[in-house]
Formats: C-alpha cells, sequence, structure tokens
C-alpha cells in the first residue's frame, strides 16, 4: 500500500474554530474550509477521512464514479436499478440481511444514484465501522442476484417511477424539458429510466454494469466521525484493501452535446397542473467544466437575480410588475459535463406563462447588459458563504461534499477553496458570465399549462 | 473537545445507556421557563420558540390565517422592508423563520452566537411589529392558494388531506385550508390571529449551542418583558378519530394509487405508548427491515415504500399505514397489509424481532443529537409532550424494559379486530375496489364540510 497525498489531518475542533473565525468576522466567511485526510489504497481505492469527534458515531459512504449517463442507449435506468439490486446480497450476506445488520447496530443506510454517481451510506455507531466497511467491500465485488428477486425488485423500481413521476404532471413535464435539453448527451435520458426500458432490464445486464463500473480504482470511501485520519485508513486496509480487481478504469464514453443554435419550446397541459409555470435552462459551464470562478459567479448571479425578496428579477415580476406569483434562478453546476442556469415563473391568474416568460427574458437581457450593483453583490457573496458554514452542522455534511467533488473529478481544493473563490467574484466577472450565459435565442424553454376541459 | 454524546452502546445483556454527556438546564425568568443545551463546541445558537395554539387557535372558516401571518412576519416589521429584513439577517449571520403548526405557532432561528441578542431582538419585531401590509397580504393569500392547488394535484396530499377531514370532522385538525377560507382572509384577520397568539403565556423555549446559562436568562427575561403576556392556550382535548371501517376514494387519473390507513393511536402520555412505539418499529417503521416492507416491497414487489407511524397531536393520536401501489393491486396490497397488522394484534412479534428492533431505536438515539438544531427540536419536544427533562438519559431504559408481552397487549388493543378508515387517492381498479364514498379534488380545494 502507497500513501499518495496525504495533505492534513485536522480534529473538528480545528475546523470550529476556523467556523468560528469565519462568522464571529464578517470577512472570516470566505476563509477556506478544513482539509480533510486523504490517501489512496494500494488497490487505487481513493479514501477521505474527516474526523469529527463530538459523538462516537460515523457515516461511511463509497461512492463509485458512474451514474446515470454512463448506460448504454437502450437501458435507461440500469444504475438505478442496480442500486436497487446492490441490497440483495452476496454469498456471505444473502438474503438481503445487508440492511438489517445495519439496523441492529442502530444505523441506518440508504443509497443513491445521480446522472454522474452512485453512492451508498450508513450512519452507525463508531464501534461497528470495520464491520460496515468489510460488509460494503464485499458487496462491491460479492454481488449474488436470483432471477426472483430481480422480477420482485423491477416491479419496486416501477412502482417507485410511477410514485415519482408518472402520478405527477409536473415531474413528467421536467421528464420531457429535460429530453428536450440534451439532444446528445445522455443528462437527457431520466435517471430512473423511460418505463418501457426499465421493464426489460434484467440480471444480466445488472451484472454486466456492476462488473464494469465497480471496483476499487472506480470507488471512492468517506468517513466521517468519532477516529483519527490513520486509523481510518487502517481500517480501509483491512478491509477494502484486500478487493483485487483487474478491471480497468472506464473512460467516461458520454456523447457530447453540441452548441444550441435554435431556441427550443416544449409545451405540456394537463389535467392535473395546479400552476402553470415557465421554466427556461440556459447552458453554462458546470463547477466541473468551467474556468476560473465562472461557476462561483453563476451560483451568486442566481442568488443576485432570484432570491425571494432581494433578487432583481423577483422584485420586477413579484413585486413591482405583480405578473408572477413566484419567480426564481438556480444554478444547476454539480455536473461533471454541462452546467445549466435555470429561471422558472409562475405567472399570476390572467397572466399566461408565456406572456410571463417573455417579459422576464426582455428584461433579463436587458439586466445583463446594465451594471451589477456590488453592494448586493457582496450581501448574495456573505449569504452563500454564510449559508454554506452553517450547513457543516452535521456529521459527514462536509466529507459528503469532498466525496461528491472527488468523484465528478474535482479536487479537494475546489471544495476547500469554495468560500475563497466566491469572494473573488467580482462585479465585472458576473457582467461577463451573465452576458455569455443569458441568450434567449440558445435557450430552451417548457410550458406547463392546465388543462381546463372537464 | 468539551462535549461527546457519552452513550454507551451496549447490547441486551445490559442495556442502561442513554445519552448522557448533554446536560439540559432550566431557565427561568419573569415567569417564563426555557430549557437550555448548552455547548460550545459550534459557535452557533439554535433557538426554538412554539406558541401553544396553531392551527388549533383558528376560527373556523379562517383556515390558514397563521399560516398567512408567519409567511407576512418576513415582508416588513418595524423600521426595516422586507428587503431590510433579508439583509439585516445575512449581515448578523442569523436565519430567522416562522411556521403556524398543528400544535402551535413556531419561531425557528438559527443565528451565529455572537449576533444571538440582535437575532431575538429582530424576530421579537417581527412578531410584535409587522407591517401586514395589504398587498402583502393580497400576494401571500395568492402564493397559498396556488400552493394549495398544486398540493391537491398530488396523490399524498390528496390522501392525507381527505384522511384528516374524515377522520377528524369537526376538530381543527379536520378542516384545512380552502381556497374559500384563504379568499376570506385579510390584514384585520391576521392582526386579530398574532394578537391572540403571539403571547408570552402561551410560549415556550428552546435553545442549544453556544450560549451560557446567564445569557439565555437575559434573553427569556428579554422575551417575557417585551411579548404580550395574554392567556395560557386552553386544549379541549383528547378527541378520538372518527370513520372507523369506511373506505374513501379520491379520484386522479394516474397509474399508482396512494392508500392510507388510519387507527385510533395512543397519545404520547399514555403508559403503553413505547411498547406502541416499538411494535411500530417492527410493523412498519424500521425502515428496510420492518414486515410490511418485507411482505408489500420485498416479497411482493407492490410498492417502492410501505411504512406505518403512529401520530400523537396535542388533541389526536392515529397508527397510520401508508403504501403507493399499481391501480389493479390495491386490494391485493391492502390485504397483505391487513394480514400483517392482524398477524401482530394476534401473535405479537418474535423474540428476534424485538431484540433487532430494541438495538435500532436504542442505538441510533444519539444520531438525533448530532447538530445544535436537532437538540433544539428535541428540547421544544420534550416541553410539548411535558416529558422530564433528562428524558434523554431515561429513554433508552424505557425502551429497553419493553418486553414481549407487552407489544402483544398493545397490538391487541390498538389493531385486533379493527377495521381501519381507509383513503385511497388514485384510479383504483373497479373490479377490486368499491369505495363507500367518494370525494373529490375540487371538493378538497374548496370548502370544508
Amino acid at each position: 500500500m502507497t500513501v499518495l497525498g496525504r495533505l492534513l489531518s485536522i480534529v473538528w475542533g480545528v475546523m470550529m474554530v476556523m467556523l468560528h473565525q469565519g462568522l464571529a468576522h464578517a470577512d472570516g466567511r470566505f476563509e477556506p474550509l478544513p482539509s480533510p485526510f486523504i490517501a489512496q489504497l494500494s488497490n487505487g481505492m481513493s479514501v477521505i477521512v474527516i474526523t469529527d469527534r463530538r459523538a462516537p458515531v460515523a457515516y461511511h459512504a463509497v461512492y463509485y464514479k458512474v451514474g446515470a449517463a454512463d448506460e448504454e442507449a437502450g437501458k435507461t435506468g440500469l444504475a438505478h436499478f442496480l442500486e436497487h439490486l446492490m441490497f440483495k446480497g452476496t454469498k456471505t450476506i444473502p438474503d438481503a440481511q445487508f440492511s438489517k445488520i445495519i439496523a441492529d447496530m442502530g444505523g441506518r443506510d440508504n443509497a443513491f444514484t445521480t446522472a454522474d454517481a452512485t453512492a451508498y451510506y450508513q450512519r452507525i455507531p463508531i464501534a461497528h465501522l470495520e464491520k460496515v466497511m468489510a460488509m460494503e467491500a464485499d458487496r462491491m465485488v460479492n454481488l449474488q442476484l436470483f432471477p426472483e428477486d430481480v422480477a420482485s425488485e423491477r416491479d419496486v423500481v416501477l412502482e417507485e417511477r410511477s410514485t415519482r413521476t408518472d402520478s405527477r404532471a409536473v415531474s413528467l413535464f421536467y421528464e420531457e424539458l429535460n429530453a428536450t435539453v440534451y439532444r446528445n448527451h445522455p443528462y437527457g435520458r431520466p435517471l430512473i429510466g423511460w418505463r418501457s426500458e426499465i421493464e426489460k432490464l434484467n440480471l444480466e445486464d445488472a451484472m454486466a454494469f456492476y462488473k464494469k463500473f465497480y471496483h476499487p480504482r472506480n470507488a471512492v470511501l468517506v468517513v466521517a466521525g468519532d477516529i483519527s485520519g490513520e486509523d481510518a485508513l487502517a481500517l480501509a486496509e483491512a478491509t477494502y484493501g484486500h478487493v483485487t480487481s483487474e478491471t480497468p478504469v472506464m473512460a467516461h464514453q458520454r456523447p457530447t452535446e453540441p452548441p444550441l443554435r435554435a431556441a427550443r419550446v416544449v409545451s405540456m397541459t394537463d389535467k392535473r397542473v395546479g400552476n402553470p409555470q415557465f421554466t427556461t435552462y440556459f447552458s453554462a459551464p458546470s463547477y466541473f467544466t468551467a474556468t476560473g470562478v465562472e461557476a462561483h459567479a453563476l451560483e451568486i448571479l442566481a442568488r443576485y437575480l432570484g432570491n425571494d425578496p432581494t433578487g432583481l428579477l423577483h422584485r420586477q415580476f413579484v413585486r413591482q410588475r405583480k405578473t408572477a406569483l413566484s419567480l426564481g434562478v438556480y444554478y444547476m453546476g454539480r455536473y461533471r459535463d454541462h452546467g445549466h442556469l435555470v429561471v422558472y415563473g409562475v405567472p399570476v391568474e390572467g397572466v399566461s406563462p408565456q406572456d410571463l416568460h417573455h417579459d422576464v427574458m426582455e428584461f433579463l437581457q436587458q439586466t445583463v447588459q446594465e451594471t451589477f450593483e456590488p453592494e448586493r453583490i457582496e450581501l448574495d457573496k456573505k449569504a452563500l458563504a454564510g449559508g454554506a458554514l452553517l450547513g457543516l452542522d452535521s456529521v459527514g455534511a462536509l466529507g459528503d461534499m469532498y466525496a461528491r467533488t472527488l468523484t465528478l473529478g474535482g479536487d479537494v481544493d475546489d471544495v476547500s477553496h469554495w468560500p475563497v473563490r466566491i469572494k473573488q467574484v467580482t462585479a465585472e466577472i458576473m457582467a461577463k458570465v451573465a452576458q455569455e450565459v443569458v441568450n434567449t435565442d440558445q435557450s430552451v424553454t417548457g410550458f406547463l399549462m392546465k388543462d381546463e376541459q372537464p | 473537545m468539551k462535549i461527546s454524546w457519552a452513550y454507551l452502546w451496549l447490547f441486551l445483556s445490559a442495556l442502561c445507556g442513554g445519552v448522557q454527556a448533554m446536560q439540559v438546564q432550566k431557565v427561568e425568568s419573569d415567569g417564563l421557563t426555557a430549557l437550555l443545551s448548552a455547548d460550545h463546541t459550534v459557535p452557533v445558537v439554535a433557538l426554538r420558540m412554539v406558541f401553544m395554539g396553531g392551527k388549533r387557535l383558528v376560527a373556523p372558516g379562517d383556515e390558514g390565517v397563521g399560516e398567512l401571518a408567519a409567511m407576512t412576519m418576513l415582508e416588513g416589521a418595524g423600521g426595516y422592508d422586507a428587503e431590510g429584513l433579508a439583509n439585516k439577517m445575512v449581515e448578523l449571520g442569523a436565519s430567522i423563520s416562522m411556521d403556524n403548526e398543528r400544535d402551535g405557532f413556531s419561531v425557528s432561528i438559527t443565528t451565529v452566537a455572537d449576533a444571538v441578542d440582535e437575532a431575538v431582538l429582530l424576530a421579537v419585531t417581527m412578531l410584535r411589529e409587522a407591517h401586514f401590509h395589504e398587498d402583502d397580504i393580497e400576494r401571500g393569500k395568492a402564493q397559498m392558494i396556488a400552493g394549495l392547488k398544486r398540493r391537491m394535484v398530488d396523490p399524498q396530499s390528496l390522501a392525507f388531506t381527505a384522511l384528516a377531514r374524515t377522520a377528524f370532522q369537526g376538530l381543527s385538525q379536520g378542516r384545512t385550508q380552502t381556497e374559500t377560507s384563504l379568499e376570506g382572509l385579510n390584514a384585520d384577520k391576521v392582526r386579530a390571529f398574532v394578537a391572540e397568539q403571539i403571547q408570552s403565556q402561551k410560549l415556550m423555549i428552546s435553545l442549544a449551542g453556544a450560549i451560557t446559562k446567564a445569557d439565555a436568562e437575559r434573553i427569556v427575561r428579554n422575551l417575557a418583558q417585551t411579548l404580550p403576556m395574554g392567556v395560557p392556550f386552553q386544549s379541549d382535548g383528547p378527541h378520538l378519530m372518527q370513520a372507523e371501517g369506511l373506505r374513501l376514494l379520491v379520484p386522479q387519473a394516474v397509474p399508482q394509487t396512494t392508500v392510507v390507513m388510519a387507527y385510533p393511536g395512543l397519545m404520547r402520555d399514555d403508559p403503553d405508548f413505547m411498547a406502541a412505539y416499538v411494535m411500530n418499529h417492527i410493523l412498519g417503521g424500521g425502515g428496510f427491515s420492518s414486515r410490511l416492507t418485507k411482505e408489500i416491497r420485498e416479497e411482493r414487489g407492490l410498492a417502492y415504500s410501505a411504512a406505518s407511524f403512529l401520530s400523537p397531536t396535542q388533541e389526536t393520536a392515529t397508527l397510520m399505514v401508508y403504501f403507493a401501489t399499481r391501480n389493479d393491486a390495491v386490494l391485493e396490497a391492502y390485504d397483505v397489509a391487513r394480514q400483517v397488522l392482524e398477524e401482530v394484534a394476534t401473535n405479537g412479534v418474535t423474540e428476534e424481532e424485538l431484540r433487532a428492533a430494541k438495538n435500532n431505536i436504542i442505538g441510533s438515539y444519539p444520531l438525533r443529537f448530532d447538530a445544535n438544531g436537532k437538540i433544539a427540536q428535541h428540547l421544544m419536544g420534550i416541553q410539548i409532550s411535558k416529558l422530564p427533562m433528562n428524558y434523554h438519559e431515561v429513554r433508552n431504559d424505557l425502551v429497553a424494559e419493553i418486553q414481549i408481552d407487552d407489544i402483544k397487549a398493545v397490538a391487541a388493543r390498538l389493531l385486533r379486530d379493527k377495521i381501519p378508515l381507509m383513503v385511497a387517492a388514485g384510479n383504483p381498479d373497479e373490479k377490486t375496489f368499491q369505495p363507500d364514498r367518494m370525494i373529490s379534488s375540487d371538493d378538497l380545494v374548496r370548502l370544508n364540510p
């Protein structure tokens, strides 16, 4: 085993001193966040440890660098389906015992799938950390699936799709919109999969995907809690360290998205619509494709435009013109390949989503050409950096941020220096990024309308 | 480190651990009482206030008035307009939010320790000197009506709303926001609600984080001296749930039917409550390892989630079962759920299930205390439920004491020969499911019965 990178091991106390300085003195909100203990096992698995001694508990998670965007065409939903099947058992821990053993420890476990990552996590009393690591290492390579498990779990996923998507018009709307935003890149496919394709997923598909992507070199381990970096690393060596695999790391072979040359519009009408709305996507860099502090500028821009009650768009349409009931802006920046700036609005009664959209776009294009107000930007920066610090008040939150970022191809500095980079954003950078991104000729807009027919 | 939740991780042979290190103190001043857990690890203070009453205090026909008050308090108060309030919070490093809940009107403050006095002062300004401009009231109403319409196309919201209306008809819990009630609200009604609700005699306070007892006392004193005193809230509960055995349908054109089943439950102060809590954990409260999940999800693939929960409030108590299944499988899933409940009612649970449930309930207790906000919430919960202030030290012992016969007895009491109120929202197959009564989503939006 070789420890490649050991940057810094800190205890929670140090972090809290920084948090204290950060919040007690206004400027200190922009200090770097504490770095984790970081290492790599000889089998290539990355290890991140955040020591946090407030409670005798641990947050333990394994992130795989594979998500729904890595599925082959025709097999949408496979990454998420495999995530479900990972709870079915191995030779040594059969019969869906994994979660029951965790529960017996006084722990909780679950998993999630995104476009770029699949993660399995547990919150447990620290005494059981080694056992949990051994169990997670076991299911990294020893998954055992039986046809009857696969069939019933596929029904479960179909019900999950019914709950999350098919029973909600607004979810179907966003599925359609997303499929239009991406014409070529697999981000346009629904994470949970198209129903007709989920129905055909089978044991062989799942095992093939599993063997291709689940191995130490493609995994990031994160431990946060009542343990030192060295001790956690020793436990990782004793468990994950024994997993040998010759599987090569697959490059993410994803079709690229060509530039959009025409605005696109999706219209959907459904009886089950509570509020008509519009949503507009502007193509933008993500945190992982941006240069400099572009992504940070977009994060601030979203708040600068959309925050209730201070955002310029929000004020203009909700409070002054009174044509919108609600209006917001958010930045979708935490994707490996693409980002978006998203504007949405719900019109007041008597105003159509099309008219509201038209006025908002006109105002937005004008706004990005005008001077950005430095005092407002400073407040937005303080709000973002301060909010991020307050958000760290739970065991595992910071470790998770590091793991997500490393899984998507970022590095430790991307997390630790996030507040510093937020501070570096100037009115000029904001204006430049805003003018590049806000281009209605290259946007995708969805209109969701209520079917009033009886 | 100043603090660690030095609870003891012990198996059944020696179950005696609690969350031991947390020191809860009573803070009293000018007739007001607060619970405090001081801990200086993180320089943040979480403060929670609940004025007892909440939705119970709302006059019939005015449903939504408390929520509108909570929203509009952020729109301007004292010398601040909406932006001024928002900017002041950013400068302080504080967040303040209000909500009108089932049992009381709540105020949540999270703030940098240094700014706690200013943050509380700002909150008091919002509670006492909100402007309630006509403009802001009208916008708030329109946003709430939009929110109502959005919820009333969601099968889960439809099912739970229809359930509340039917099980608690005539009680505050059975009255939900409607378009009619919201349209009838105005600034005078909001002011009248606030005058009746924001009174120190109705107030409970909890604090957690980097604050000394002396500082907490000063805050409590300031609150006592600045808030009108008023009168304590008088509850007229408890009340029993109604409509056992009824099958209700909210028709909705969706591919899946959401089902909620409700049984009369136990109030929080019932001597059998803890036994019922452990029973519910085994039944459907324990996530992946519960009986309902095993039978409905794992064995038959009928639902993505199947769960049960106890829902005790200050006025009522229910035990509910939830699942969502294919339209053509509603009866099958319902029958499976009923069988699971009957089995527990008749034969209780196994020693192994009880052991595993206790391990999980006891072992996971410290996870409830790993952030200041969670601790403040806990300290509020024990005040509302009238539990002792050292409850966190004794709670695990209470769980450990539960025996297999206790579970059997409480299961029989709650579930044997009982037919639940069943509410389905969706488009269930007519051949397998016939409701006794239907209620449309439009009815739920428009008017309370």
